[in-house]
């Protein structure tokens, strides 16, 4: 289980999550509440809204796309339009606002690289042959900072082409620091059920990272 | 290297990198995402009404196609089959004190507050004094048993007509929103109470002839049924509850405190009361319910201290709140609950 601090992004997300939250708490209300107020048209519950998930929805976004693109502005419109529609449509609350938009941001994040994959557009001029799955250590060297983008590109271009359900698993135990409990709640199956894409997920991941080796070696 | 710790180092680079909030590099449109949700908001409430308008033709429609099938429904159940459990999975949580369930005379294990377990229709529930539970069902009805209680079950599994039988002791009820034709209702030994979606309490006090029932309404509609006729109370009304509140000098017991077990309340008569402005000014019923709100959700959230904060609040600022007696009730177990580190 990473640690918090992991969990949340970093401190700058953490803290305009706890003044958003504050502010929340402040004018007495809960997030049903808020949620009530967006849709009753108020401007200040889409901005509190907004001040307290953004954070969550860059964290998972950022940690699955890692770099900047041009669409991330509009990933970020995406993940926002599918939160409030999923919520409302929800007969039951959700448990964490945040948490269940970091879960969608990482299902838009996925789906955005599987879209980059079929366009042929992100990965076709990278050169993702398997030396570049080289650990980097000790000084940072621009050959290293190269090899580590590519190891980052491969990561995601093996993501991409995995099991949408599985592939969803893992980055949000493994990469985006959820625990299994909220894992399986975030994808909506048990915890068993959850575990097992989790572990499916690892070891497909693995084995396609493994492969990518064997033939970048010869 | 195991699975686990090779795909950690893969997405290493990914966790280690600070998230850009400020946008330096990932910029995103503050003002369109605010619009974005608005506009979403707003779309999702335009699907839903078209949804209900679109239930009530397709009612209509379907009323003569449902009418045939209700009737064959009629016919099967009454060949003998046994009913359709309307409660499909009822979850005991948040036991705290001693809680007693008991099924066919036979008294089976209630385990730590921590704990959910699952209880079947067939089970009786008994609280002793500063105890309590929270059974909730998975279509979203939630009751809360406080001290000194004892409530039946049995009823809850009969479609279209659930119903909870309260024999002791007091319950908060909040139920959801129930189909046309659906009800459920608490029966006391002296009253029963019917309602249709709403959040209320019901406390009966004394025994045999002497037995009262209080009813208080937090929101929605519930109809009392009494020999005395049918009351209809709507929200922060109150039905044979004149002697039953805490007095003013109550305000510092704690529900430790055996005189304020329901047993010890004076008895009541039955009839239906509003709040009087003297006691209470008028129009803070939403401003209570929404610190006591607050302070549960907070509870279930194991955040205590936002919990006590809330819950004092309410105390000190609604001195005579109807739900001063829950809310003493609810600031005493979180008190004794352990902080967590």
């Amino acid at each position: 289980m990473p640690p918090p601090a992991q969990r949340s992004g970093v401190s700058t997300s953490g803290r305009a999550e706890v003044r958003a939250r504050a502010e929340v708490e402040r004018i007495g209300i809960n997030e049903t509440e808020l949620l009530r107020c967006v849709v009753a048209g108020e401007r200040w519950a889409a901005e509190a809204l907004y001040e307290l998930v953004y954070p969550s929805i860059a964290a998972s976004l950022q940690r699955v796309l890692h770099f900047a693109s041009h669409d991330y502005d509009d990933l970020v419109q995406t993940t926002f339009e599918r939160l409030i529609r999923s919520v409302l449509a929800r007969k039951e609350a959700v448990l964490s606002l945040s948490a269940w938009a970091s879960g969608i941001a990482t299902h838009t994040a996925l789906d955005a690289l599987r879209a980059r994959i079929r366009e042929r557009k992100y990965f076709q001029s990278e050169d993702v042959g398997g030396g570049a799955l080289l650990a980097v250590a000790g000084s940072v060297s621009e050959e290293q900072q190269l090899e580590a983008r590519r190891q980052l590109r491969v990561v995601q271009e093996l993501l991409g082409r995995m099991k949408p359900a599985e592939a969803e698993t893992v980055v949000l135990h493994d990469m985006i620091g959820h625990d299994l409990a909220e894992t399986a709640a975030l994808t909506d199956v048990s915890v068993a059920a959850a575990q097992s894409r989790l572990v499916r997920g690892r070891k497909e991941l693995r084995r396609r990272v493994e492969q990518r080796l064997a033939r970048g070696a010869k | 290297m195991n699975d686990e710790a090779k795909v950690r180092e893969l997405f290493a680079s990914s966790t280690a990198r600070p998230i850009d909030l400020d946008g330096r590099q990932f910029r995103v449109n503050r003002e369109r995402a605010i619009s974005t949700i608005l506009g979403a908001g707003e779309a999702a409430d335009r699907r839903r009404s078209r949804w209900r308008l679109a239930r009530v033709a397709g009612g209509v429609l379907a009323a003569a196609a449902g009418l045939a099938l209700a009737a064959s429904a009629i016919r099967t159940l009454n060949s003998g089959k046994p009913h359709v459990a309307a409660v499909d999975s009822l979850l005991l949580q948040d036991v705290y004190g001693k809680v007693e369930r008991r099924e066919a005379g036979q008294v089976l294990p209630v385990v730590g507050r921590d704990d959910v377990i699952s209880v079947t229709t067939a089970n009786e529930l008994i609280t002793g004094v500063a105890s309590g539970a929270r059974l909730r069902s998975r279509q979203g009805l939630d009751i809360q048993l406080l001290e000194n209680g004892r409530l039946t079950l049995a009823g809850l599994g009969h479609q279209p007509s659930m119903s909870v039988q309260l024999l002791a002791g007091s319950i908060r009820c909040q139920v959801p929103h129930l189909p046309a034709g659906e009800q459920f209702s608490v029966v006391t030994p002296n009253a029963t109470v019917i309602v249709h979606g709403t959040a209320f309490s019901v406390l009966v006090s004394g025994i045999a002839e002497a037995v009262r029932t209080c009813v208080r309404v937090s929101d929605g509609r519930v109809v009392v049924k009494s020999p005395e006729g049918e009351r209809v109370l709507g929200p922060g009304m109150t039905w044979g509850c004149e002697t039953v509140g805490p007095p003013a000098e109550a305000g510092e017991r704690l529900p430790d405190d055996p005189t304020l077990a329901p047993s010890a309340v004076p008895p009541a008569t039955g009839r239906e009361q509003t709040r009087t402005p003297a006691v209470k000014p008028a129009g803070t019923l939403d401003a209570e319910n929404q610190l006591f709100q607050t302070a549960l959700a907070a509870e279930r959230v194991g955040n205590l201290s936002a919990a006590e904060t809330s819950l004092e609040r309410l105390l000190s600022k609604y001195p005579g709140s109807l739900l001063s007696t829950d809310a003493r009730i609810a600031l005493a177990r979180v008190r004794r609950k352990p902080q967590s580190p």
